[in-house]
């Protein structure tokens, strides 16, 4: 099996967490291919260009997904989207990507921003059954600022793979916003390449896991330029039988002096029977660096559940309001506001169903 | 007579096995104003906290009756719907619910109804005026990166809002500056009437100006030792706890 979500630096294999396992797979491509796929450019603000090709700085660039995944989404891709930016656009991109029953939407998309440029670009993810996957990559050059939000609505019995690739030149920013709420298998992965001075990458997730699925998270900054920053930061609920593992890795690469970079994960578990995951990798090729990681796994804060109870709120509803609140500090950064109260309501549905 | 709005008989409460508390007894009267004084240790917070039905507290002896109701096995929240509030020393930060969402949230929860959106948010706007905390709070998580006196604003704020009627204050004074100590107490004062009733946990007289104290009780190990009228906390600011003779 070619590897998927590998971990940038292996571990024991007997601990099984170097990479995606069997259940995390790419679904075999039928041998005529994936048929159509149901993407539509929502919105397209004023300002940008769509272009025909995808842009050739686009094209080498690989996501956490791996060079194996990146190909099969890419060769196998049933639509494409591809937009240059050349100055600052305020209102957002925003892409729906549907599936269906029998159906699989496969999508290859790239952004280029052009220096000094601005972009907001919102990917939904919708559909109860068939495949869902994606590559998103982006080309920032120097102080580009390239926001990228993903929300997966997906139903219990969809497969989804999804790949982000960031290429930051020197004072670029690269904000994303992953929310991941349902599918049967989740497997993500997002690495952005800080290769200059002070290009920053700002990553804020939040899944949810249910029933028995599967969630495989890969996340990488590659810190090359000197004070670079990367923020990655994870919450997640976990529920039923559902495993996960993320993998989140920041690599200071030699020349990388004064960059700075933290991740952390907080989990949820609601259910004995849950398998999570976390596997925190910092490396260091440069001595002037500060990295730092945290992660918590638990059952929800019993104080702040007393406090909550201490005003009149049932027990029920606190423990519905908590995990909302997890989740909202990743729902708060979606840059349209009746898609960020369709994303609550959806996440009150399925928060009631855990 | 009528009904004491608290009423508190031989309790007895351990934590972790512990006997905290080993026989209190207490009546709060509609429209009063109770003090509780002791010297740090001697389970002051226990009480309330177990009046309030802290899951952490166990009542191994005595009962808790809350308008003529007893309440001693009530849940948390089933007696703050009574008309319970407690006022924490060390309020909870929960990032991800706003000041007002969370407020919001409680208001609908004791009284049974969620509060109509714009008559609630002028209404606390008001009540943010009032205790000087900027409307720009609303909108933040509750109680993240709130200065010590800015949490403790912010419970008094859920008191004016939530119209409960008995409030049991914390130490709601600790750590404030002389200012918010005078603001809190407006506050307090603008709260509280013939209906209501307040129990308030201090060391210090000054949240007490402007408040006319009914009674004062004073809690040493475990037990009340001394009751008596607001001239006790003249004493007790002057002489210390040692100046305070226990009573047969």
């Amino acid at each position: 099996m070619e590897k998927v979500n590998a971990i940038p630096s292996l571990t024991w294999h007997r601990l099984r967490v170097n990479e995606a396992s069997e259940k995390g797979a790419f679904p075999p491509v039928p041998r005529r291919g994936w048929g159509a796929g149901d993407v539509t450019l929502v919105k397209v603000p004023r300002g940008i260009t769509v272009d025909e090709d995808e842009p050739i700085a686009c094209e080498e660039l690989e996501s956490g997904l791996g060079q194996y995944g990146d190909r099969l989404i890419s060769e196998n891709a049933n639509s494409r989207w591809a937009v240059t930016v050349e100055k600052k656009i305020k209102n957002p991109l925003i892409i729906e990507d549907s599936v269906a029953a029998g159906c699989a939407c496969v999508t290859c998309g790239s952004v280029y921003a052009v220096a000094g440029s601005a972009l907001k670009i919102i990917h939904i993810f919708r559909g109860d059954e068939g495949v869902s996957q994606s590559l998103t990559r982006i080309y920032l050059e120097e102080g580009a600022q390239v926001e990228l939000c993903e929300i997966q609505l997906l139903g219990a019995a969809v497969s989804r793979h999804c790949g982000v690739a960031a290429f930051g030149q020197a004072g670029s920013q690269f904000r994303y916003t992953r929310m991941e709420l349902g599918g049967a298998v989740t497997v993500c992965g997002a690495k952005a390449v800080l290769s200059a001075r002070s290009a920053a990458f700002d990553m804020a997730c939040a899944y949810m896991g249910t029933g028995d699925e599967y969630l495989d998270f890969n996340d990488v900054a590659n810190h090359i330029g000197r004070e670079t920053g990367s923020e990655m930061h994870v919450f997640g609920v976990l529920g039923g039988t559902a495993d996960k593992i993320l993998r989140g890795t920041i690599d200071f690469r030699p020349g990388a002096g004064r960059s700075v970079g933290h991740e952390s994960e907080s989990v949820i578990l609601m259910s004995p029977g849950v398998r999570n995951r976390t596997v925190p990798l910092i490396l260091c090729g440069e001595e002037e660096v500060e990295g730092q990681h945290a992660a918590s796994a638990g059952r929800l804060d019993e104080d702040a559940l007393y406090y909550l109870n201490a005003r009149g709120i049932s027990p029920e509803e606190a423990r519905r309001l908590m995990i909302e609140a997890g989740f909202r500090p990743v729902a708060d950064r979606i840059p349209d506001a009746k898609l960020r109260d369709e994303v609550l309501e959806e996440l009150g549905r399925r928060i009631a169903s855990l | 007579m009528s009904t004491p709005l608290l009423k508190i008989e031989g309790l007895h409460v351990s934590v972790d096995e512990k006997e905290i508390l080993h026989g209190v007894d207490l009546e709060i009267g509609a429209g009063q104003v109770h003090v509780l004084m002791g010297p740090n240790g001697t389970g002051k917070s226990t009480l309330v906290s177990a009046v309030m039905g802290d899951p952490r507290f166990t009542v191994t002896e005595g009962r808790i009756y809350f308008k003529g109701e007893d309440v001693t096995e009530a849940k948390t929240d089933e007696r703050a719907r009574m008309g319970m509030f407690l006022s924490f020393q060390a309020p909870q930060e929960i990032p991800g619910i706003t000041l007002e969402n969370f407020i919001r949230t409680a208001c609908g929860a004791v009284s049974g109804k969620q509060p109509k959106l714009f008559a609630f948010r002028r209404e606390l706007r008001e009540q943010m005026a009032r205790l000087g905390l900027d409307e720009s709070y609303a909108e933040r998580y509750l109680n993240v990166g709130f200065s010590g006196g800015e949490k403790k604003k912010s419970e008094i704020l859920q008191l004016l809002m939530m119209k409960p009627a008995l409030a049991l204050l914390d130490e709601t004074d600790s750590g404030l500056d002389v200012d918010a100590v005078r603001t809190v107490t407006e506050g307090i004062k603008a709260w509280h009437n013939a209906e209501n009733s307040l129990l308030i946990i201090t060391h210090n007289a000054k949240i007490l100006e402007g408040l006319d104290v009914d009674h004062v009780h004073v809690l040493s190990k475990g037990l009340i030792v001394r009751q008596g009228g607001a001239e006790l906390v003249r004493e007790i600011t002057e002489g210390g706890f040692a100046s305070v003779k226990e009573e047969d």
